[in-house]
């Protein structure tokens, strides 16, 4: 049953990644992108990380979806360069990064030293956020400190000079 | 309820100086949301009154420890370069006002970015945690981007600053990548349990540590990572340069330094090999490059390349003798980088000024204090004795035969020989020529008396090394306790 599971989602988000990669109407690539983060959410409540499967759906599928829609609809469409067929040569150089990248990965995570995997699984929002407020609290507040310069920069650089 | 209680407070004495430069920023930053035309004047003296407390409270509250569950470490190491860089803020706000009103650039968010920067780079030198590590890196990165761009109008400032946001992105995802191979082979965030921890598969350990280095050496701009830095460097307001080339230095490669102890037999090879690779074509290249450079802000864009090259040689060398170089050199390029590039921001207010070569030519006619300090930064770059310059190379090339790396210093010794080359053209320029434009050059004595400050200094802790050494030599000690 699992398995199952695991098949169907799977398979329903890599239909959706070559739905966004070859879908010509932008529209269209940002929808299949939703429906990805959606195969992604249902993985990981299927691994039973409830929380992270909400925030996936609150900030992925909210308000960078949005947030791309927004520049979708913004951007001139006449004037972008339309899709030309494969790019070979960059298939054929980045292929093998992305195999590397991949095999690297599979290793890491078969072999990998995970720190006590299936300790934070009960009540994880609760052990998230007990983490986040005493452990980690040092670093959330220099974070906050980073958005707000961040903030800061977009408004003073996309600001019309006098 | 009660176990969230009954968890410890976090010691906020030890972050004191930080509170005090965040109190600051947000102090900035609510005058110039209440008064929209806020005066310079008090946006210059409130921040130099927060950063003056600062400064008080690193100098005498000597509190030491960790803090907030391990996440946070003030040692003699941390307090000795936040010293440097809340000492050299203060002096880039005595010089920015006049260079900013010439290029029509003067913008009242200045002053809360700056201090964000420098929040950020105090936290960068303060932790071995993999994730303040980060944080704090991306705190520093993005307001130096923000603050390279803010210059109205010019578009190699933009471009700069672009290519900085790109390889700087790029860099902070190598070594977050590294950071998780770190934490995939031990299962702990902390740099000290990390590279201490004996497990098996150590070729995470190998891998994560040599991409982790590969992420830095982007930042602190070494070769063949450093594409981003000369337009960077050339396209940045000069007071900014100044700032990255001083305490962007010191922030970015104190995590490096503070890797060195714990470098261990099983992996040296691997740190060995990647630092002294990097540093040795770091100095060849920086070098060489510097040699045909017409624009003298590139030049000493270059410069700082070749300097990023000498601290790794020092970094190679993972023992107690290279981490006091090593500290030496930081603090002694910082005072150096400083100087050399806010005597090119002065110059850059005089009408028609460009920074090219050629109009160096006789500068002690049209100001000769400032051709003297200039002379003096020069040399102290080019490591002549009694320069603060000198002392650094000399410290360095000590700990390299100690460690026996012969051929890097070698390398050392070909790469300061061709640095002769353009450091001595400058001067044989200034002093040995005919002035070839007429230069209209008025200072306030504020900018007179800090040049002469940041001159003196030079020459002082290099020939009275022991000044500073009295201070690097216990806290590099301490670094190395287990």
């Amino acid at each position: 049953m699992e398995w199952l599971i695991f098949g169907f989602l799977s398979s329903w988000a890599i239909l959706s990644v070559f739905g966004v990669l070859f879908l010509k109407n932008p529209v269209h690539a940002i929808l299949s992108f939703v429906s990805l983060i959606l195969a992604v959410a249902g993985m990981f409540l299927h691994l039973g990380a409830e929380l992270l499967a909400g925030l996936q759906l609150v900030i992925y599928a909210v308000a960078i979806v949005v947030f791309y829609v927004l520049v979708i609809t913004t951007v001139p469409w006449e004037k972008v360069k339309r899709f030309e067929g494969f790019y070979k040569k960059e298939l054929i150089f980045g292929f093998p990064v992305l195999l590397l990248a991949f095999v690297l990965f599979a290793y890491a995570v078969l072999k990998g030293n995970f720190a006590r995997v299936g300790m934070a699984v009960e009540n994880n929002p609760k052990a998230v956020g007990k983490a986040i407020f005493t452990t980690y609290l040092f670093p959330l507040e220099v974070a906050s400190v980073i958005l707000l310069t961040a903030m800061l920069g977009a408004i003073l650089l996309g600001r019309k000079e006098e | 309820m009660q176990e969230l209680v009954s968890i410890q407070l976090p010691d906020l004495r030890l972050v004191l100086p930080e509170l005090t430069v965040l109190i600051t920023g947000f102090m900035l930053f609510s005058l110039e949301l209440l008064f929209k035309r806020l005066s310079h004047a008090i946006a210059i003296s409130v921040s130099l009154v927060g950063y003056l407390i600062a400064l008080l409270f690193i100098t005498f509250m000597p509190a030491k420890g960790e803090t907030f569950f391990g996440l946070y470490h003030r040692d003699g190491f941390s307090s000795l370069l936040q010293f440097f860089m809340l000492l050299l803020t203060m002096v880039l706000l005595g010089f920015h006002l006049i260079y900013y009103r010439k290029k029509r650039s003067l913008y009242g968010e200045f002053y809360y970015l700056l201090s964000f920067a420098l929040l950020g780079g105090m936290f960068l030198v303060s932790s071995y945690n993999l994730i303040v590590l980060y944080v704090a890196l991306e705190a520093v990165s993005i307001s130096f981007y923000i603050l390279t761009a803010l210059l109205r109008s010019d578009f190699s400032s933009k471009e700069g600053a672009f290519k900085y946001l790109m390889l700087g992105g790029l860099s902070i995802a190598l070594a977050s990548y590294g950071a998780g191979f770190m934490y995939l082979y031990s299962g702990s965030l902390d740099l000290r349990y990390i590279l201490t921890h004996v497990g098996e598969n150590q070729y995470f350990l190998v891998l994560g540590l040599v991409l982790f280095l590969i992420g830095f050496a982007i930042k602190i701009g070494a070769v063949p990572f450093h594409f981003w830095l000369p337009d960077a460097y050339q396209g940045a307001p000069t007071p900014i340069t100044a700032y990255m080339a001083s305490v962007g230095k010191l922030a970015f490669f104190a995590p490096l330094v503070r890797l060195m102890p714990y470098v261990q037999e099983h992996f040296a090879y691997a740190w060995v090999a990647t630092v002294s690779i990097i540093s040795a074509i770091t100095m060849l290249y920086g070098n060489l490059v510097a040699l045909v450079q017409k624009d003298v802000k590139r030049l000493l864009a270059y410069s700082s390349i070749a300097h990023s090259g000498y601290i790794m040689a020092g970094i190679a060398v993972a023992q107690l003798i290279g981490l006091k170089a090593v500290i030496y050199f930081l603090i002694a390029y910082a005072l150096m980088g400083f100087g050399s590039f806010m005597v090119l921001a002065l110059l850059e207010r005089s009408e028609g000024w460009e920074n090219r070569l050629e109009q160096f030519s006789g500068l002690r006619f049209s100001a000769p204090w400032l051709a003297v300090s200039f002379m003096l930064m020069l040399l102290a770059l080019l490591g002549v004795p009694p320069t603060v310059g000198f002392v650094g190379k000399a410290l360095v090339f000590m700990s390299l035969s100690s460690g026996s790396l012969w051929w890097l210093a070698f390398v050392m010794i070909v790469a300061t020989g061709i640095s002769t080359g353009y450091y001595l053209r400058i001067t044989a320029l200034m002093f040995m020529r005919n002035p070839s434009t007429n230069l209209q050059l008025a200072l306030t004595g504020w900018e007179k008396a800090l040049i002469a400050l940041l001159t003196v200094s030079l020459v002082l802790l290099g020939a009275v090394p022991i000044i500073l050494w009295g201070f690097i030599s216990p806290s590099a000690e301490n670094l190395f306790v287990r």
